[in-house]
């Protein structure tokens, strides 16, 4: 159904365990053998963290050029990730597979482009890569759907997220109610936007992922204030030049300028409010102390602490609240702690990456691809 | 690895973006793309010999030959998708080996609908209606791929969601060959040929229980659509279908389309919506936003045209002019307010927001006639009457929704609605026509495909029917009916 995730395509027919997903990984191993046999070039190539994070800021890239919404590019990255769950990257232009995925977004989330405004976008993006030549984006299109097996809607974390921001609010109690503010909003999104890299859309519902978000940004808040001493009681006015829009257009350039992992906290301040910067320097702190969040997070939801107790002192207030609704809820606990720390992972990796040599390696694979097939 | 790659985990697409773009100048791809040419090059098998191995790569790298000043674009023969499409291509397969081709059933401007029977079941009744879309081939020579129409991924995605007893049950999809092919369970008859069954040759009116029960499970699937945030927006009598055992299924969700969230305005992405007599006044006064009332509006329609066997609000459309703006309807709207009267400001509060409110100044004053124009055609049930003029209320806010036209008492009153719309009806309805001189499903006739000669065109020429011969033409119809 469309509007239920519960009896939605993506839950019964794209919904998998991790077994399941190592399974079908191992059999697209096996055709990359069987095609290749051990080509150096194109062994060194593979579908790990740094590709996908590559992959997904080869969508970024494109969905900006193209101005395209931010659910646009989400969809698409989940095509991506489906798509490759039952192909290689090496028997495809993975720039070409970019495009298409972009192509078929656009059109399922009804705001359809011109596939020559998708072609000549892709091709300012990487000429190199992509042939002037409608019928081979129409035709990978064909491709795509069908290894899709044409199930194209999607249902993504972000109306989840709102709902659970909405209920959190509603409560009369003032105990359980909290209020998430924009800019704590604006962090979920940043977080729903990076999930993508993962498998996470092919292994948990929207809402695990929505709620993940959500609670790595209240820690990571709390820890923020915590280094600060008590600045979070004042913090809420002075956020509201955030903007939250699911176009993202406007959102902060000032990231390119921070250069070290050391700066971050001297770089951070008190008035959070000016967007320059506003995520890193929690992330730089998150990554520190991913560990013991982590565990104490596994710690804390396994208790399931009762309404009203306020027994552990490392959190804050506010985690407190998340944690308490956590707990009185019905959700998936150990899908959310599980979804939590492949975030962390991923930002871990993440200081990690390093695209020049994942470009280079994609771009020998597909010389080498080029000469073989197209000779 | 430039630093602000580094420096980004936690920020997502904005920093990302500014990240790409600045580190992937022209200079740095220059680089990146120098480096790898001499890293296949060095890392190739020592099986081959060097010097033809790097001649061969050479041919074939996309930026020319020389070396010296790289071209930097892909040729169009760049490589794509040749190895995944050879593994795919190998275990597909055909429609013709899954189905056996009856005939075609129906031509509209999106292709063909072909009635089949499976071959792999071993049940006697498993028919199918095959609707191949058609492609959009501009020479007949090749077939060529083309992006495939808003229309067609509408329907295949909301078609594989959708499951409910009251809409046509997709059985499959099969792409081949740049086609699509979406696989229905078989319907025997559809509203508009049961209309025509009763009003042919003489009149004989629709038998009341027939009539309340389509009606009812019209609304059942309408109503799960809604549910599901789904706008239908072309209900009519030809795209409601009626299976052998007397079961509604609405079918063709060819213009149908999600309306939670629009990322993009209803009107922006389809100026036109519903087909012409069916059309719901907010739309015929230009409205930009509308809602599920507008398939409410052409139930009502349906549910007139049931009783009367004509169409309740038969206008002449307005053609599209050369601008392509979209023209004013005024024939269809007078057809309207000749039967429901001229809209008031009263009743409709709305009604000077809308684009064409203007013209309505055009039009003389008409008294409502919906209560005479019941009883002229032969209608005496007074909540059937009632639960009419709900759904053809001018106000779309007033207009009664799906899940509340369910509960309407005219459903609660003897007799009641039943799952077999043709309970205790005297009346047999003829099976659908099929035409079976063209079962070549895959356009195989005019040798497109000839390194396959054997693919699909075997049953014709057993019979002794000429290949195909009215495919290309009927196409041609189509698209000229569709530029009209």
């Amino acid at each position: 159904m469309s509007a239920n995730y519960w009896a939605s395509s993506q839950r019964n027919k794209w919904q998998f365990t991790r077994e399941e997903i190592t399974e079908a990984r191992q059999e697209i191993e096996l055709v990359e053998r069987q095609m290749f046999g051990d080509n150096p070039v194109l062994s060194g190539c593979k579908y790990d963290i740094n590709m996908r994070i590559y992959l997904h800021q080869l969508i970024v890239k494109l969905g900006r050029r193209l101005s395209l919404r931010q659910i646009i590019m989400s969809t698409a990255e989940v095509y991506l990730t489906r798509f490759l769950l039952r192909a290689s990257i090496k028997e495809v232009n993975v720039y070409l597979l970019v495009a298409t995925c972009i192509y078929v977004a656009c059109k399922i989330e009804e705001c359809p482009q011109h596939i020559r405004t998708i072609l000549s976008e892709a091709r300012n993006c990487w000429p190199e890569f992509i042939p002037n030549d409608l019928t081979k984006l129409a035709e990978f299109e064909f491709y795509l759907i069908d290894e899709m097996d044409c199930y194209l809607i999607v249902h993504h974390p972000y109306n989840s997220l709102v709902e659970i921001t909405k209920t959190l609010k509603s409560y009369d109690e003032t105990s359980a109610r909290l209020e998430i503010t924009p800019d704590e909003l604006q962090s979920c999104w940043s977080i729903i936007n990076d999930s993508y890299i993962l498998d996470l859309h092919l292994l948990f519902p929207p809402h695990i992922i929505g709620i993940a978000s959500l609670y790595l940004t209240l820690i990571l808040e709390a820890d923020v204030s915590a280094s600060e001493g008590k600045d979070s009681t004042g913090k809420d006015g002075k956020i509201e030049s955030a903007n939250i829009s699911m176009s993202d257009t406007k959102a902060d350039t000032g990231t390119s300028t921070y250069t070290s992992n050391d700066s971050s906290t001297s770089r951070f301040s008190p008035s959070r409010g000016t967007s320059h910067n506003r995520n890193l320097p929690q992330s730089q702190q998150l990554l520190q102390r991913k560990i013991s969040v982590s565990s104490t997070l596994k710690r804390n939801l396994q208790k399931r602490p009762r309404a009203g107790q306020t027994s552990n002192a490392q959190f804050s207030p506010r985690v407190e609240t998340f944690l308490r609704f956590l707990a009185a809820s019905n959700i998936n606990l150990d899908e959310v702690i599980e979804t939590v720390q492949e975030l962390l992972t991923l930002y871990d990796s993440w200081n990690y990456y390093d695209e020049l040599s994942v470009r280079n390696a994609t771009h020998s694979m597909l010389l080498t691809l080029n000469s073989d097939h197209n000779g | 690895m430039s630093s602000s790659q580094r420096a980004k985990p936690y920020q997502s697409q904005t920093s990302s973006v500014q990240a790409v773009a600045g580190s992937q100048g022209q200079s740095a791809t220059a680089v990146a793309v120098g480096q790898s040419h001499s890293h296949s090059a060095a890392s190739q098998p020592p099986s081959q010999p060097p010097s033809s191995r790097h001649q061969y790569h050479q041919q074939n790298y996309p930026y020319g030959t020389g070396g010296s000043k790289p071209t930097r674009v892909a040729s169009n023969d760049f490589f794509t998708i040749g190895p995944y499409r050879k593994r795919k291509d190998q275990s597909r397969v055909s429609v013709v080996d899954r189905y056996e081709i009856l005939g075609y059933i129906a031509a509209g401007t999106y292709g063909k609908v072909y009635k089949a029977r499976g071959k792999l079941g071993s049940s006697t009744d498993n028919l199918y209606a095959i609707k191949k879309f058609k492609t959009e081939t501009k020479d007949n020579e090749v077939a060529h791929y083309t992006g495939i129409s808003q229309s067609a991924v509408r329907e295949m995605s909301l078609c594989k969601e959708l499951n409910h007893k009251n809409i046509s049950k997709l059985s499959g999809i099969i792409l081949e060959r740049k086609c699509i092919y979406m696989v229905f369970e078989f319907a025997e008859h559809d509203l508009l040929q049961i209309i025509h069954y009763h009003s042919h040759p003489e009149p004989k009116p629709i038998p009341q229980l027939t009539l309340k029960s389509a009606v009812y499970q019209i609304l059942q699937g309408l109503s799960f659509l809604h549910q599901n945030w789904i706008l239908h927006r072309d209900l009519k009598p030809a795209n409601i279908m009626v299976t052998s055992d007397g079961v509604i299924k609405i079918g063709d969700l060819g213009l149908a389309r999600k309306f939670n969230n629009p990322l993009q305005g209803l009107y922006a992405g389809d100026k036109v919506v519903v087909t012409i007599w069916y059309r719901a006044p907010e739309l015929l006064l230009g409205a930009r936003h509308y809602t599920p009332a507008i398939d409410m509006w052409a139930v009502g329609c349906i549910l007139a045209e049931l009783l009367s066997l004509r169409p309740l609000f038969k206008g002449e459309e307005t053609k599209m002019d050369n601008k392509k703006q979209v023209p004013f309807q005024e024939n269809q709207l007078l057809k309207i307010l000749e039967i429901l009267g001229t809209p008031t400001l009263e009743k409709w509060p709305s009604l000077n927001s809308y684009p064409e409110y203007p013209q309505l100044s055009r039009f003389t004053l008409f008294p409502s006639n919906l209560k005479a124009w019941y009883h002229t055609n032969g209608g005496t049930n007074k909540n059937c009457l009632k639960l009419l003029s709900q759904l053809l209320e001018y106000d779309p806010s007033k207009r009664i929704n799906a899940l509340d036209s369910l509960k309407h008492p005219w459903f609660y009153e003897n007799p009641k609605p039943v799952a077999n719309i043709f309970e205790g009806s005297k009346f047999s309805y003829p099976q659908r026509k099929i035409q079976k001189e063209d079962i070549d499903i895959l356009g195989t006739g005019k040798g497109i495909y000839s390194h396959r000669p054997n693919y699909g065109v075997n049953n014709a020429t057993k019979r002794g029917y000429p290949l195909a011969a009215s495919n290309d033409d009927s196409f041609a119809d189509m698209s000229r009916k569709r530029m009209r």
